[in-house]
Formats: C-alpha cells, structure tokens, sequence
C-alpha cells in the first residue's frame, strides 16, 4: 500500500520525522519504508490558461499557443494531442528547472519562437505519463506550481501482511499511527443533503445468496454530471498510483484508498428494471467483464445483476453493460460485504485479481461500509452536482458477528514473559479502538471491532499485547534444558562420513536441481521398460526443462560436468548426494530413494611438474568408489560385469557389499556423452545411499588376532588368456582351500610384447602364514606349487618366465 | 683447560650445522678429530694437567669427542638423504606431489554450521519427504484452504493435493504427530517455491527449529534466536525482533540483526537500512496443537526458519544466489 504523508496526515498529527515514522510502524508490525514522492524539485512553472490556438506554419503536428500566464500572454509552441482553448496546463517558463535538472531555454521550433513549454506529468517528475499536457480544469492562471504540488511529500509503502487488510487503505494506517504516536485520529466528513425522491422508491435491492453477500447498501443521486477531476482528486490516486479517470470514477477508487472499502457506480439508467439482485451463478453460465473478456462461471460464484440480467462479478469487476460513461446522469452507488472465502475463489478459479477482491478476500468492515458509501456519496454530489436521493438502501440479510474475547492477564503475561497489569492491557488495547473493559484483576473483554475480522481467538489480542507493548521491550531468557537429543538422522551422518571420503578421492560436491527435464532418461539411452522412466511430472513447472523428478543423479552430475568443462576446467572430478523420485501412484507421495553419484573426466592427475599427462580411466572411478565402500567400513565388497544401457558396452561394473548389489560404475556411453555435448570419456558411478546405511547398519566391526608368528610371502606370474579376469584368479586361491593362506593380492598386470595378442600377465602375490608357529621355506615351496599347478589348470594358462 | 674445551667443542658444532656437503663434514672431522685436530690436542694434554683434576678432564674430553663424532655422523646420514653432495640444494619452493582434492559444497557446511549451534542447546535434527501433501505442507499449518496467506508461497504441485514441500515445516508436523512434548527439533533440508531471479531460486534449502514444552514464553524465543545469531554471527550483532503475521505461528516476529557488511551504517546489500532479515519466527498457534493432539492450555512452544542460502551468502559474502546451483568449480574450489 502507497500512502502519502501528506494525504495521511489529513487524518493523524504525524509529530515525527518521515523515517522515525516507518521504523515506529515496522516496529508493531506495519513494515514500511518510506522515500521522498518527487525525485526533483521543479521551479518556474506556473499554470497557464489556452486562450487562442493557431497552426504551426512548418509542421503539421505541432501548435502554436497563446498562454495566459497570469501577466499576460506568451506564445508557446505545442506538440500534445490534447490542447485546446480554455485548457489550463503547467507553463514552464524560460529559465524553469524541470525532471532531472533539465532547464529550459527560451527557443526556436521549426522556426517559431516559443515562450515557454507546456507540460505533461512525466515532464514534471509527476507521473511517467506523456499522453498529454496536464489538465488542471479550472485553475486560475499564474499560480506557481509549488503552491499545489507538495514537493517536500513522502510515500509510506506499507507491505500489508495477509491478516490485516485492513491496513491496505489511508485510514486504515492512520488508525496504527494514531495508536503508535498517541494521536488523535481524524476522520474525514461524510455530511451531505439529500432531497428529491427516496432512493428506495426508484430503486431496489434482492439479495437472493446471503451466504455470499451478507449485506449490501446502495445510494442514488441524479443530475450528475460527469467531468475531470479537480487537481486536488488527481494528486492524491497520483500518491497511489492510480489514474484519474472522470470525476465520478475517480470518487469510487479514492474511497477504497481511503476506507479499504471497493465501490462500484452503476450507471442507473443501464440498470434494468432499476433493481439490484445478487445470486449466485449458473454452471455454465458466461459473463463479459469490462475488460471485454468473456468469463466462464461455476456455482459458487456471486453475480450482482439488474432486473434481467447480470451487470458485474461481485466484489471483482463490472460489466461493460452498465459502466458508467461520459453522458452518464444517474448512478447508483454500490457498497458491500461479500464473504472473503467466496470471493477468494471466485478470483482464483477465474484467474482475476484487482484491487477490489484483493480487499475482499482479506476481509473488509461490514459495519463501517456505510461510512465509506456515504463519504463516496458526499463527494460524488461535490464534485458532479445533481442531487442524492433520500435515504441508503440497505440490505442486511446476514448480519455478521463480532466477539468479545476473554484475555487472562496471567497468561497473556506467561505467554510473552512481561509483567503488565489488566488496567496496562486494557489500555493497550484500547489505544488501537479495541474497546477492552477489566472484568477482575486477571481477565479482560474485548470487544473486537469490524474491521478487525483478523481477531478471533485470546491468542490474537496475546499477539497485539505484544506488539503494542513493542518486542524490543521483551527480555531475553533461555529456556531450560528437558530430556535429551536424539541422535543425527543415520541419512544426515551418511553425508557427512561420504562428503570428506569423496573430498580426498578429489571429488568436488555439487547440489543440483531435483527438476530436471522429461527427456533425461532418453539422453541416458535408458529403454522405455526402465524404471527410471517412472517419474513425477509437475503440472506447473517453472520450464519445461524442470518438468519432471530426477529419477537419477547422472543427468545432474553430467550436465554439470558439461558446463565445466566448457568453461576450460581441465579436470572435472563432482559428486552429489541427494535424492531421487518415483512415483508410487495417484494422489500418493513419492518413493524418495537416496543415493550417492560422481563422475570424473579429464586428466588424471593435478596438472604439475610431477604430473605423467595421464588420463582418468575406469580405474579411477573404481578406485574412488573402493575409497568411499572402505571409508564406511563396509567389507566383502565385489565387482561384477554389467551392460547397463547409459555405459559403453563392456565397462559397466556392478558393486556388490555382502552380496547385495549397491550400485553401478563405468564409462558413460559415446552416444549418452554426445546428448549432453561431452566430447570426452567420462567415468561415472551412482550408488544407493540407503543400501550402504543398511549395510552399515549390519555390519559389525570385528576384531582379528594379530599374526604373533611371521609369514612368507610368494609371488607368481600367470600368463592366461584374455578373458580370465584378476578377480577369478583370486577367488580360485581362495576356493583352494589351504588354511595357511592368509592373504592374496594382485601385485601386476600386464599386457603387450612378447605376450600374445590373447594373453595377458598377472602378478599374485600370496601370503602364508600359521597360528601357532613359524613357517619354513620346505614347508611352503610344495603348498605354494600345488596352488600353482591348480590355477594353471583351472584356467588353461601358464606360469610366465 | 675446561674453558678450551668447552669453546672447541661449540665451534666444531656450530661448523657442522652448517656444513652443506659430504666435504665439508670431512674437513671438520680432521680439523677437530684428526691427529692433528683441535680436540685431539685437547685430550692428549690431560697428562699435563695436576692428578686431582685429569680424572674429570679426561671424563669431559672423551664426552665432547664421542657427542662431535655423532653429530657429524647424523649430518652426513642428513645430507646423503637429501641427495645433496655438491649436486646442488632441495628446492623446497617447488609445489608438493599431490592427488586430486575436492570440496565440500558451501550449503552443506553452512548446514552443518548451523547443526551444530542448536546441537550445543539440546535441538534433535529430523528429516521428512520433499514430496508432501497438502495437509502437512499447508492444512495442519493452519494455511485454510482458499485463505489469502497460501499466496505468501507459491508452490509447485503434482496433482490437487500432492506437491513440493514449500518449507521444512511439515516435518516438524510430521514430529508433532509422532512424539509428546517436550519437543526440540530442528529440520533441514531443500524446499521449493515458483520462483526465481537473482535473489530467488526454484530449489532453496530451509532450516527450521521447534520448541514445545511447558511454560514456554517468546522471552525464550527471543533468547534463543539472539544466541544463535551471536554464535553464527558474532558475539557483538544487534539483533532485533519486529511484528510480523505467518499462519503457523501467533505471535509472529521477523528477525533482523545488524548489516554484517556495513556494521550498521547502511549498504546496498541492507537496503541503506543497516539491518539484515535473517529469520521469521513466532510463537507456535494454538491451532497447530489442535491438528497434533497436544493441549494449548498446557502446552506453549515456539518456532523458526530462515534460508540456508541466505546465511551462506552473509557469512562468505556471496552476492549471487544462482552460483550455488550452477556448481562452477571455479567457485566451488573457493572454499
């Protein structure tokens, strides 16, 4: 809400400075700031008055004025659509300091000299309008621009919080302000006289849905004549950021600046049968609003119609049938309470938001709407002539109640933790026009008041207690300490052991987007039948690339790793921990599955005088997914063969802990690597973080013996064929059986000259070891070629020379 | 005879330390040790000297030999292992051989920060899904359905009732529903609102805090949340506590604390204010007792949250919310 000081001191003695006042109303919960209106300071404008007009002799376009200023006339040329004789408009005079310090200089248009210029409101630092010079209606000539614009005004923007409507109007914060600085609150003069016939017997009103429209008030005044507004209705919609539009209109919006109360003015004579009925709608049935759109209506929905057909959306717009227009004589003037639940969705399904249900849907004063319709009333008379019919139509059908609330001054006290009296509640309370009356030493009644519909429970005037008592004032204490925290969430410590393990295997963590868009399992060359096509869509995405649940990391992880590497990082080395998504049915929440993902691509060491130039290979990602498994202090971990479909085929592994599968590691795919624009290998893993903590979980740390008698260690080189993998070699020793085994390893590999293209070489190295006493070198050398002799049986090689 | 000693044998130390090569350890060790050498001299006088002192002389003698004959030893074991001779010296200027290292990303640190600030005041951490429904996300929050305060959050959805969580307070709904007060909690986790520019991301993370107990006052939420802000912040903020409405809570206050970027005196990250809005907080409304079964007579309580994000900015001085999901490693590395 824009409010100008000086419109609001109208109603309150502001007796502080404009910045003091903002932080005092932020301080009881008004957040406001506060700036100067005008960025400029304009001098040498005067108003002058149009008297003669000719043609400009070289352009078509402009004109030449003649101006009275007041001291006589100056030409002045023009180029604004809107002159004409006996407008009044701002005169900037030769010399004048005009928007940012622009001054002006007596000059020559098109050959013609011009005395001056006339204004437009941009040109004033008014408004950002230039459709026209400025119409001031009847303005005498000469007076200075300073003594009708109030260069040293501010605006108080108040950001008005959900629960207090009624602080969207002038009135409304008056009320605050007046409470805050201990000032009396001004309202402003609602008189006028009627005459002529009484308004209910040439007009009437039906309320046929109460539920929708508790009460409604209408006057009618006749003989009207619509016109601009005076200067002084202009200046202050300006302060609001409203525009003037005709004086009968304008009157309906500055009353709902000032009451928070919307008004709508019928043009009388459109009104059918001259009656009111408010219904509630048709299914089905179609409305245009004067906006010229066309509107589809549910029931629900509450139409304000004439005596044959609907002329406007209650409490959201009109129609274009009865708008008022420039030959408009009779109106009637509509103010109502429409139920703000009614209103609130009404707007939204129809997808509409104005200022008038903005206040609706908060609530507005179904007492003091009188107020408002008679002071909306009293200036359409001023302003537009005519006479007021006797009398307001009111229909009241519902009336709508206000309580009284108990406030227990010991609670409220405890609540808070201060120390006031009923008598200093009572008087806090009644500073805001609570009206609160001490029934005994520790209860109050309060009797809420109408624009107040916020108020409904002891705990609400608990809340004004405080704020009027002002938070600053509290003291500050700390609650004692009862019982004990639980634990971190076994998910939350996961995290927080992976994160260092991944930082030492070089991995940078990143957190990406859980949005991601529907097409990432095709990038990842995923087959329709795989799960990870399972995912939630969005109705109402922010874009479409964010329409869908990640049901991966690997589309964050990659994408990521894509935008690095196009900004030059040589080595991109990421990992995310964090969820996935899928969808377990209708109207079911999600299965949110955690997991833990990296990727690594580039070189394969830091970049240095030591470095090799080697590049990141499988054995990378393996080795930092063995870091991660063994950092958790998980054992029997296993390797296995896999072609899932995002790995080129024939580097897919599947990592097994205790013989449940965790997750899966390779290259990703040429093709995958080309959908996401990556031109180089990448090494990837994903893993599930609910698997590992349950592994966890299950594992227990167990303690073995220390070797109190020495081993010996023996190595042999198999030459095999290429297909035999090192893994084979090692679960073979251990399938041999021999108890003085303690340990085996895989010390080399290698493959090349003078091997054949076939074969390749791996180094074992066996360790042998007993319980109870030292081993001999006799002892071992038969064992050692037993075990020899099997595996080179058992997988057709040979023992390298 | 004693002062001679003593002088050879810290001139012959002072020439080890800094002897650079093998040949300068070997010109000491004939200049002293030879048979000619400064101490040989030294231990060979002891018969000169009265029989009631060569028994001790002799002893020192002997003790300055042997302790100059392993200095220079271990000097020479020193310079060998630095591969040194006259080849030339170790450049120690030169990087280290090192692996990759990664970084932790800056919301989890700050998370962890913050974890461990109510950790020290006795506040559980809790999870709860990303995926909600409306009646834990908004309902049971007191947000009515049609009510004017459901625009205060505009949320993402799946389907009429299923949607993104748009803070972490359903998890504490979820906690209400699962334990009896006393409740000390905090959830953390990521959130999502329809929304985004250079102070607003789709996808934020939240951290919120709940306490219920018996005979709770916003006197100790105050105290709460100053400590909190002093420890995260600085011991020497001002902290300040303003009216404000959120459906969850009555009543309701924003928290700001003074500019950590301009002490105060107004900047363009405070708005010329001098203050920062750092958290929303209030007392917890009755309402919310009445959907978890809990006795707002007996019972009072209070609850916070602020933006992961926004601390994380404050605290490393960060100006762009959109770095933290972009992941740039130049980035990133900084911390």
């Amino acid at each position: 809400m824009r409010c100008s000081l000086k419109w609001l001191s109208e109603y309150v003695n502001i007796i502080m400075g404009p910045k003091e006042l903002a932080h005092r109303l932020s301080m009881v919960g008004l957040e406001s700031v506060v700036e100067p209106r005008y960025s400029d300071k304009i001098e040498g404008v005067v108003t002058g008055r149009i008297v003669g007009l000719d043609k400009h002799p070289n352009a078509d376009r402009l004109t030449v004025c003649q101006v009275e200023t007041g001291s006589g006339v100056v030409e002045v040329v023009c180029g604004a659509p809107n002159v004409r004789i006996g407008l009044v408009s701002p005169l900037a005079l030769p010399g004048a300091r005009l928007k940012d310090g622009f001054k002006l200089k007596k000059s020559k248009i098109r050959g013609v000299e011009s005395f001056g210029m006339l204004c437009a409101e941009d040109e004033l630092g008014l408004s950002a309008d230039h459709s026209g010079i400025m119409d001031l209606g009847d303005m005498e000539p000469g007076l200075a621009l300073s003594e009708f614009v109030d260069f040293e005004d501010y605006i108080l923007e108040v950001d008005v919080t959900p629960n207090r409507g009624d602080t969207a109007s002038v009135i409304g914060i008056a009320r605050e302000t007046a409470a805050l600085l201990k000032q009396e609150l001004r309202l402003p003069d609602v008189d006028y006289t009627e005459s002529g016939q009484p308004a209910a017997e040439l007009a009437g009103v039906e309320i046929r849905a109460p539920e929708l429209c508790p009460r409604y008030c209408a006057t009618l005044l006749s003989g009207l004549e619509t016109k601009p507004s005076p200067w002084w209705m202009k200046d202050k919609l300006l302060s609001a950021g409203v525009r003037s539009i005709s004086n009968l209109v304008d009157v309906t919006n500055l009353v709902m600046l000032e009451y928070n109360q919307p008004l709508h003015a019928f043009d009388f004579d459109e009104v059918e049968e001259h009656r009111i009925v408010v219904r509630e709608a048709e299914e089905g049935e179609r409305f245009t609003t004067l906006d010229g759109q066309e509107r589809l209506l549910t029931r629900g929905m509450t139409l304000i119609c004439d005596g044959k057909k609907p002329v406007g959306l209650a409490g959201l717009m009109g129609g274009l049938n009865s708008e008022i227009k420039n030959r408009t004589s009779r109106v009637l003037l509509e103010a109502a309470y429409f139920d703000p639940t009614a209103n609130r969705r009404m707007a939204t399904n129809l997808g509409m938001s104005t200022e008038a249900t903005y206040r609706f849907q908060r609530g507005t004063d179904p007492v003091g709407l009188t107020e408002a319709l008679k002071r909306a009333t009293s200036l359409m008379h001023r302003l537009g002539g005519g006479v007021v019919h006797a009398g307001i139509i009111d229909e009241y059908p519902k009336k709508v109640e206000f309580q009284t609330l108990p406030l227990r001054v010991g609670r409220c006290n405890d609540y808070i933790g201060i120390d006031l009296s009923a008598e200093e509640m009572a008087g806090l309370l009644n500073s805001i026009r609570i009206e609160a009356e001490v029934v005994d030493g520790d209860t109050l009644q309060a009797q809420v008041p109408p624009w107040r519909s916020d108020l409904e429970r002891e705990v609400d005037l608990t809340e004004e207690i405080a704020r009027l008592y002002g938070y600053d004032d509290i003291p500050v204490t700390l609650p004692p300490m009862t019982g004990s925290a639980k634990p971190q969430p076994p998910l939350n410590v996961l995290e927080a052991r992976i994160r260092p393990l991944m930082i030492s295997a070089g991995l940078t963590q990143i957190i990406t987007y859980s949005f991601i868009p529907d097409r990432a399992p095709a990038m990842l060359g995923l087959p329709e039948s795989d799960p990870r096509f399972s995912q939630i869509t969005l109705i109402n995405p922010q874009s479409e690339d964010q329409n869908v649940m990640r049901t991966s990391l690997l589309h964050g992880l990659l994408s990521t790793l894509e935008a690095n590497l196009r900004q030059g990082t040589e080595a991109v080395r990421l990992f995310e921990y964090g969820k996935v998504f899928f969808s377990l049915g209708e109207g079911r929440l999600a299965q949110e599955d955690t997991m833990v993902g990296g990727v690594v691509c580039g070189s394969g060491e830091p970049a240095g005088w030591t470095s090799s130039g080697r590049r990141v290979d499988f054995y990378d990602i393996k080795g930092a997914v063995e870091d991660l498994v063994e950092g958790l202090g998980l054992k029997e971990t296993g390797f296995s063969r896999i072609d899932p479909p995002e790995y080129k085929p024939g580097t897919g592994a599947l990592l097994t802990v205790a013989g449940r599968e965790v997750g899966r590691l390779g290259q990703i795919d040429d093709k995958v690597c080309r959908a996401f624009d990556i031109g180089q290998p990448v090494f990837s893993f994903e893993l599930s973080a609910d698997t590992l903590q349950e592994l966890i979980e299950e594992t227990k740390p167990a303690y073995t013996k220390l070797d109190r008698y020495p081993s010996i260690t023996r190595d042999m080189a198999l030459v095999v064929d290429r297909t035999v993998e090192a893994g084979r070699l090692l679960s073979l020793a251990h399938e041999y059986g021999e108890d003085l085994i303690k340990g085996t390893a895989i010390f080399d590999f290698y493959r090349g000259k003078p091997l054949a293209d076939n074969e390749k070489s791996i180094g074992l190295r066996i360790r042998y070891q007993s319980p109870d006493r030292t081993l001999t070198e006799d002892e071992i050398t038969p064992i050692h070629d037993g075990l020899t002799e099997y595996l080179i049986n058992k997988t057709g090689g040979r023992l390298r020379k | 005879m004693r002062e001679e000693l003593t002088r050879v044998l810290g001139e012959a130390l002072k020439g080890v330390s800094q002897a650079v090569d093998k040949e300068a350890v070997e010109e000491l060790k004939v200049r002293y040790l030879g048979r000619k050498g400064n101490l040989t001299r030294l231990l060979r006088s002891t018969g000169s000297l009265p029989p009631e002192e060569r028994a001790g002389f002799g002893q020192a003698a002997n003790a300055a030999k042997k302790k100059l004959e392993a200095e220079l030893f271990g000097r020479l074991e020193t310079i060998a292992a630095q591969g040194s001779g006259s080849a030339g010296q170790l450049d120690v200027t030169l990087p280290g051989r090192r692996g990759f290292m990664g970084r932790a990303h800056p919301i989890m640190e700050t998370m962890d920060e913050v974890v461990e600030i109510f950790g020290r005041l006795g506040y559980e951490v809790r999870i709860g899904p990303e995926i909600e429904d409306d009646y834990h996300n908004f309902e049971a929050l007191n947000f009515p359905p049609d009510h004017p305060a459901r625009d205060m959050q505009d949320t993402f959805f799946f389907s009429e009732k299923i949607l993104l969580r748009t803070h972490t307070s359903p998890v504490q709904v979820r906690s209400m529903e699962e334990n009896q007060p006393p409740i000390r909690m905090i959830c953390l986790g990521k959130t999502y609102r329809r929304d985004s520019d250079a102070t607003h991301s789709p996808m934020f993370h939240q951290c919120e805090g709940l306490l219920v107990d018996k005979g709770v006052s916003m006197a100790d939420l105050k105290g709460t949340l100053t400590f909190f802000v002093h420890e995260m912040f600085g011991p020497d903020l001002p902290v300040r506590f303003r009216p404000s409405f959120f459906p969850f809570t009555e009543p309701s206050a924003e928290v700001d604390m003074g500019c950590v970027i301009c002490k105060g005196s107004g900047c363009r990250v405070c708005g010329q204010t001098g203050w920062l809005e750092i958290l929303g907080s209030g007392m917890v409304d009755p309402n919310l007792y009445g959907f978890v079964g809990y006795d707002p007579e007996v019972y009072s309580g209070f609850a916070w949250g602020m933006g992961i994000e926004r601390m994380c900015m404050l605290k490393r001085g960060i100006d762009d919310l959109r770095l933290f999901y972009e992941n740039d490693l130049r980035f990133l590395n900084q911390f």
